[in-house]
């Protein structure tokens, strides 16, 4: 090589290109021709990949077939929880998503999206709900700006919809995502359940899970190298669930629900006797309407209730908690199953009844009641007092069920424990249970309680079980008076206290309380399986027992005497007479419980009604009128719009479903194994909140009254039945207040006595 | 020069000035420059339509932008007669050394290379244009020192191409120097210095490079990316992150066959498995979709453009033209080599991109430039 020759160094360099080319050239025929690699290699072969999918849920129906729980399609926004982690920027991501959402409408902040994000109650390995129910425009910006948001995803999700809102939403439940645990107990399950699927948690959506869920639907795709879905091998599609035909009728239940709420706001405003008497907070109840016949449930409601669409696509954990706290009183308690009220005065027919067929006392024996009654061969103070120390004189079962008078139940409890060599040791306790008292009544309904019927053997293993709390083992004739009244510790919750008074009221045949009318066919209607009433006990009522006791209970609503006269005055009682029991039981330090069970049209009863007041004083003045207006509905009578606007309308106050009205705390109805009696004081922070709407229910206007008709007094006859078809109205505060006043602590068992010292 | 052809002037021809500059524009490295970079359009497209690492369509229009750019560029440098390049070497020399040398206080620190300035939405990479300066000033230098290339000269050459390599290993960038040393060998090569002294300075230049390999002077994944080529690995866990690549690269390239998954249809390109697909390993996307007949044909290009230049190279009026030509077809060649080489695994992992075919527009800009001074020395061979 020499400076000389230039063209030769250039052909050189051409030399050394040509070169590189050939290498180039044969490592690519080697790579490319000769060792080819086929996708199956690299990738695998053809997959195939099962994407299963929820199908449509059944719906809820009431026994009219008006839709309670329907569902429907909702946009949903969500996050890919792994994908957001290895982002480089998620700051940035949560940013522009919260832009995205606040330029569609939806105002949400990037805490609120990153809260979300962090939320530990989701499913780690599942997207998270962003936001719900976005608008179909901001669902076309995302998907076609998925790139810009890297994580995100838009799903169409089916959800529940609530037509009626609120409306019965403790039998209905809610649903809600499935948990692991869950999800593990239903592995085997045909319905196969996958995360982040629905999963009934509460009422018939939990107990009926299994019928209104849809068997999922199974596609079977084929996708190539990269995921991409190339064809279909199978697909079989989802079949919807059975829609539920529940025995509630929504009507009802909607004149149910109101009035329970106007009553618990009347009990607040009530004024207390004396000043030291434990505030009057009404804070919750509970109704329950039973067809006596065959124990199907017409109407259950629990208050304070919930909204069963703030758990569509997940309550946050912050709203959950504060719907648990104590100061929101529990509303997904319900109470007519999950809570448990000393019966008070409402169990004496029972008491009767076990009296009665032991042959304790005749129906017809008159004794005399002095207002007090004091055990025999007691040595320490053995008296114990009816109600405010009213005398009634000369009575029988009849009048004494009618004026509730104590001291005739005190003395049949006495007796028959005085003599239980020949009633036994549990004679009030066997009949109760009988009635299916103190026992799960296996309605279809999560969460029931169970009850307490204290009977000997019980009080001695509570008292082995825990001598400190509970010093005395031994059951004293004391425990069998207050028994007798249905204090002590006695427990049962509305609902089994209806099943017993409807076993009463149709001759003596218990049955399964049933929420459950029929399964049908989704969206068709067609019947797929009914559910029949469920026999589950009977009890032996021949007439010389059931009819005096049937009788005192009608007049407790028309005997001029009775401690739910004035609450039944204008009722329309001679074309649908009434037989029911006020109770006013004791819960210190709070104000009574007010109760009151009823039945209806007597003689052949097919309505009960139960209904209960925590915290309301006296049930002639709180329980009793709440009833009487479910009776009127039940009659046919149904309220007649007020004629001028400015006269609120009975129906509509302005009470708010929910929690918002109920006062600032509470306590919770104890569990099963600590009665209300004797509960724990549980701290109670003052009462604050006020009701703002006035939910009296007002007479239209004094002219439709017949003068006639209004009990001038006490001392007043029974109300003129011959007028009754004019009544038809909503009670009034007023008419018959006097009556009321007159009964008004009659009902209220007193035991003056100390309960531990009465020993014979 | 001794080995000029001439064509032979028809009448008309004659009449109108034959040797005019204009008449002599060479229409296929204009054409192979517009065909290569379409394809690269067309590459970059499908790296970065689907699921890859960096979607963005944007890319496209971009380098698109780039392109028309670059053949603006392209045209100036070509209507330019490239002896002026001699005295404008002043010029870009030092202006070449003073953005190298700004670039490392004022620069974008991008994947651990201090190599960029940001103007906005656009990048420049000052050691592409570098290059080109490069090339100039070492060619006009040796050019007019054309027999005496004495050790002192050489060693002067050195120093010329040496300076800016410093600042580029500064950033560091080692493939781009690789680029400038391929270069200046290169040129001293074709200038007529004295074989052994290439051979020693070759024996040097590996000495060298063991040393730097054992010094703290390149970056961790610089020294990983060799020793992934000389270790050969391919096992992902083997520790050495870089080797994971070249897997990719690989099997992509080996996925496409004879003719290719089709164009958008790549696995491996939509799944977005090889980093930087549609910059450093745009050629797996070419490979992967278009298979060997697709590949080997943008191989041919780059060999047809290479003789093409090689020609202009030996056409060239006087040495300087021929030193340009050089020049210019040892940096698109090497880079070619290096870049494509480095996807089949038989070049160790630089950061250097495919000629027209890479996204990356002082790239693009860079080699039209370097195609425009190879018309010039084509069109100016007759005055």
């Amino acid at each position: 090589m020499s400076a000389e020759q230039p063209a030769l160094r250039v052909a050189l360099v051409g030399i050394v290109v040509v070169s590189m080319f050939s290498a180039l050239f044969a490592r690519l025929y080697y790579l490319q021709v000769l060792r080819n690699t086929t996708v199956e290699e690299v990738f695998g072969g053809p997959r195939l990949r099962e994407v299963t999918y929820e199908g449509v849920r059944g719906r809820i129906l009431d026994r009219n077939g008006k839709v309670l729980v329907d569902n429907r399609e909702s946009i949903v926004i969500t996050i890919d929880r792994q994908q957001f982690a290895e982002l480089d920027d998620p700051e940035g991501l949560e940013l522009r998503l919260a832009r995205a959402l606040n330029g569609a409408g939806y105002p949400t902040k990037v805490s609120d999206v990153a809260a979300r994000i962090e939320d530990p109650r989701y499913d780690p390995l599942k997207p998270v709900p962003i936001a719900e129910d976005v608008s179909t425009e901001l669902e076309t910006y995302l998907l076609e700006r998925l790139y810009e948001f890297p994580s995100v995803d838009v799903v169409r999700e089916q959800i529940r919809t609530y037509p009626l809102g609120t409306l019965a939403a403790h039998v209905a439940g809610y649903t809600g995502a499935i948990n692991s645990e869950e999800l593990k107990a239903r592995e085997e399950d045909p319905k196969a359940y996958e995360p982040g699927d629905d999963i009934g948690k509460a009422g018939v959506e939990r107990i009926f899970e299994g019928e209104l869920r849809a068997t999922p639907g199974r596609r079977t795709i084929e996708v190539d190298a990269t995921e991409r879905e190339i064809g279909t091998r199978s697909d079989v599609p989802s079949t919807p669930g059975s829609d539920l035909q529940l025995t509630i009728d929504a009507d009802l239940q909607q004149h149910v629900e109101v009035k329970l709420q106007e009553a618990l706001i009347a009990a607040r405003k009530q004024t207390k006797r004396r000043p030291t008497d434990p505030e009057l907070r009404a804070p919750a109840g509970a109704l329950v309407v039973l067809d006596a016949a065959n124990a199907e449930v017409l109407a259950m409601a629990s208050y304070p209730t919930y909204d069963p669409s703030e758990f569509i696509g997940g309550i946050s954990a912050y709203r959950f908690n504060e719907l648990n706290d104590p100061a929101a009183f529990f509303p997904f308690t319900n109470r007519a199953i999950q809570s448990l009220y000393s019966p008070g005065s409402t169990f004496k027919p029972f008491t009767a009844v076990a009296a009665l067929e032991r042959g304790v006392i005749a129906a017809d024996e008159v004794i005399t009641d002095n207002g007090s009654y004091e055990l025999e061969d007691c040595t320490d103070t053995c008296v114990f007092q009816n109600a405010g120390g009213t005398r009634y004189g000369k009575i029988d079962l009849r009048r004494a069920m009618t004026v509730s008078s104590d001291v005739y139940f005190y003395r049949l409890g006495e007796q028959m424990w005085v003599k239980q060599g020949s009633f036994g040791q549990s004679a009030i306790q066997d009949t109760a249970r009988e009635f299916g008292l103190g026992t799960v009544t296996g309605v279809q309904l999560p969460g029931e309680a169970s009850g307490l019927i204290s009977d000997p053997a019980f009080k001695k293993a509570r008292h082995d079980d825990n001598p400190t709390a509970f010093p005395f083992g031994e059951w004293f004739t004391g425990d069998n008076v207050n028994l007798a009244i249905g204090q002590g510790d006695v427990g049962v919750t509305p609902l089994q206290l209806a099943n017993a008074y409807a076993a009463l009221a149709n001759g003596g045949t218990l049955y399964a309380p049933s929420v459950a009318k029929a399964l049908l066919d989704h969206d068709a209607g067609s019947v797929r399986r009914s559910y029949a009433a469920r026999k589950i006990g009977a009890v032996s009522l021949p007439g010389t027992v059931r009819n005096p006791v049937i009788d005192g209970l009608s007049g407790v609503v028309s005997d001029k005497d009775g401690t739910a006269f004035g609450a039944f005055q204008g009722f329309p009682l001679a074309s649908f007479e009434v037989a029911g029991k006020t109770g006013t039981a004791e819960v210190p330090p709070k104000a009574d419980t007010a109760i009151f069970a009823a039945f209806g049209p007597v003689p052949d009863a097919r309505y009960v009604v139960v209904a209960v007041i925590e915290e309301a004083g006296f049930a002639s003045e709180t329980a009793a009128p709440l009833v009487r207006q479910v009776f009127e509905w039940l009659a046919g009578i149904r309220p007649v719009p007020a004629p001028v606007p400015a006269a609120a309308p009975a129906g509509q106050p302005g009470v708010s479903v929910g929690t918002a009205v109920a006062p600032a705390a509470t306590t919770v109805p104890p569990p099963a194994t600590a009665p209300p009696a004797t509960a724990p004081a549980t701290t109670v922070a003052p009462t604050t909140v006020a009701p703002t709407t006035v939910a009296t229910t007002t007479p239209p206007s004094s002219s439709t009254v017949p003068p006639t008709t209004v009990p001038p007094g006490p001392g007043t006859t029974a109300p003129q039945r011959a007028a009754a078809p004019l009544l038809l109205l909503p009670v009034s505060a007023a008419v018959g207040a006097a009556a009321r006043r007159r009964s008004r602590r009659r009902d209220r068992s007193a035991i003056v006595a100390g309960r531990s010292s009465c020993r014979s | 020069m001794s080995i000029l052809t001439r064509p032979s002037p028809s009448v008309e021809s004659l009449r109108r000035d034959p040797g005019a500059p204009h008449r002599h524009l060479d229409w296929s490295l204009l054409g192979l420059s517009l065909v290569l970079s379409c394809i690269g359009l067309a590459a970059i497209f499908s790296a970065t339509k689907g699921s890859g690492p960096d979607p963005h369509t944007g890319m496209v229009a971009r380098q698109l932008l780039a392109l028309l750019l670059g053949l603006g560029l392209m045209a100036g440098f070509a209507f330019v007669d490239y002896r002026r390049l001699r005295e404008w070497a002043v010029v870009f020399y030092p202006g070449a050394l003073i953005l190298l040398a700004g670039v490392l206080v004022m620069g974008q620190n991008v994947k651990g290379a201090q190599a960029w300035f940001g103007f906005g939405p656009f990048q420049l990479q000052p050691s592409e244009p570098a290059k080109l300066a490069l090339i100039i000033t070492v060619s006009a230098y040796l050019s007019s020192h054309r027999h005496e290339l004495t050790p002192t000269r050489v060693i002067t050459a050195l120093v010329i191409a040496g300076l800016p390599m410093g600042l580029i290993l500064l950033q560091p960038d080692l493939g781009t120097v690789l680029v400038f040393v391929v270069v200046t060998l290169t040129l001293l090569a074709v200038a007529g210095v004295r074989a052994r002294y290439l051979v020693a300075l070759l024996v040097l230049g590996m000495v060298g490079t063991v040393a730097v390999l054992n010094s703290d002077l390149l970056a961790q994944y610089q020294r990983d990316r060799l020793l992934v080529f000389i270790e050969r690995s391919s096992d992902r866990d083997s520790g050495l992150a870089e080797s994971y690549n070249v897997d990719q690269s690989e099997t992509a390239i080996s996925l496409g066959g004879l003719t290719g998954r089709g164009w958008g249809n790549g696995p491996q390109t939509q799944d977005g498995r090889v980093p930087e697909q549609q910059t450093d390993f745009i050629f797996t996307v070419v490979g992967e979709e278009l298979g060997f007949i697709g590949a080997s044909t943008v191989l041919a290009l780059f060999l047809v453009l290479s003789l093409r230049v090689l020609r202009v190279a030996q056409l060239a009026r006087e040495d300087f033209g021929t030193l340009l030509c050089c020049g210019v077809l040892a940096m698109i060649m090497f880079q070619v080599f290096e870049n494509v080489g480095m996807s089949m695994r038989i070049m160790p992992v630089t950061g250097i991109p495919l000629p027209f075919l890479s996204y990356g527009g002082s790239s693009m800009l860079t080699t039209c430039a370097g195609i425009g001074i190879v018309l010039s020395v084509h069109m100016h061979r007759f005055r």
